[in-house]
């Protein structure tokens, strides 16, 4: 089967599209304005989850941009709970410090970019009562930019919280309560 | 799970009100109590922002991300138990949207495509 992987560098330029970026004075529609955070969310889940997958299987186990059954094993709701605590501040962080350690002041902003986004995500995707501004739109897409860079410089140096964050991001946040 | 007393609310709403870092300045703040579909609470806090600075398009993000660490630390600190979700609105964007657009017609009408 041929592989149509899903690249987080056109899910953000898509958000960038909808976003209005680049596009002058116009007014852009506030359908693509959810639109553009809905995929700036995606773009970053899915820099993460490649990146996770290709920590969990081995290089070996991943085919082309890190397609693999595994990628689907990765919750929202889990990385969420999981970036909560990597943004080292609140119960979440205490409770999975000892398991997590001190993360990197840019892991931190990777973990902040993802509960943020998430929650934007939450609102654009499904309260109709979001009066959303191209702003905020072009806010989120810049920062899912921003944190799918500095992801991927955290990866590059092996840095080793962020390496202990992606091996955690398969559902350690659950494991944690059921024990 | 217990639920967050008002005056859990409005402690955490007073301690926001006005908070800035860096280029930004808290304007308004919301904080209500919304639940997921597993019935589980969590505090939904939006952030009226003041314009970025000198014509700038968007935020600092730095700063942002500054203010939003700050909020979560007022909400430990005030031992708020729920999950918070943050989330940012601005206080003057003229170049939004469609507003007044209700050229969405007929809600039944499925467009585009070939008849």
């Amino acid at each position: 089967m041929t592989a149509r992987p899903i690249w987080p560098n056109e899910l953000l330029r898509l958000a960038g599209r909808l976003a209005g970026e680049n596009a002058g004075r116009g007014k852009p529609r506030t359908v693509d304005l959810r639109r553009s955070i809905s995929t700036a969310y995606y773009a970053l889940f899915h820099e993460l989850i490649i990146q996770a997958t290709r920590v969990l299987v081995g290089e070996g186990g991943v085919g082309k941009a890190g397609t693999s059954p595994a990628t689907r094993w990765f919750d929202h709701g889990q990385i969420k709970a999981l970036a909560e605590a990597a943004t080292g501040v609140g119960q979440k962080a205490r409770a999975i410090a000892p398991v997590l350690g001190n993360p990197h002041p840019d892991l931190k902003r990777v973990a902040d970019a993802f509960v943020t986004l998430q929650s934007a995500r939450q609102l654009a995707d499904y309260d109709h009562n979001y009066n959303v501004t191209r702003r905020e739109a072009r806010y989120y897409v810049e920062q899912a930019r921003e944190a799918i860079r500095t992801a991927r410089r955290l990866r590059d140096t092996e840095e080793v919280s962020y390496q202990r964050f992606l091996k955690l991001m398969v559902g350690a946040v659950g494991i944690a309560k059921n024990r | 799970m217990a639920t967050v007393a008002d005056h859990s609310l409005n402690r955490l709403r007073a301690r926001l009100e006005g908070m800035r870092a860096g280029s930004i300045t808290v304007t308004g703040v919301a904080v209500e109590r919304q639940y997921d579909s597993a019935g589980d609470e969590h505090l939904q806090v939006t952030l009226t922002l003041s314009d970025p600075p000198g014509g700038q398009e968007i935020w600092s993000l730095e700063d942002a991300f500054t203010l939003r660490q700050d909020v979560r630390r007022a909400a430990a600190e005030l031992d708020l138990a729920a999950d918070i979700a943050i989330t940012i609105a601005s206080s003057g964007d003229t170049g939004t949207a469609d507003e007044n657009d209700d050229s969405e017609g007929d809600p039944d009408e499925v467009s585009g495509g070939q008849e």
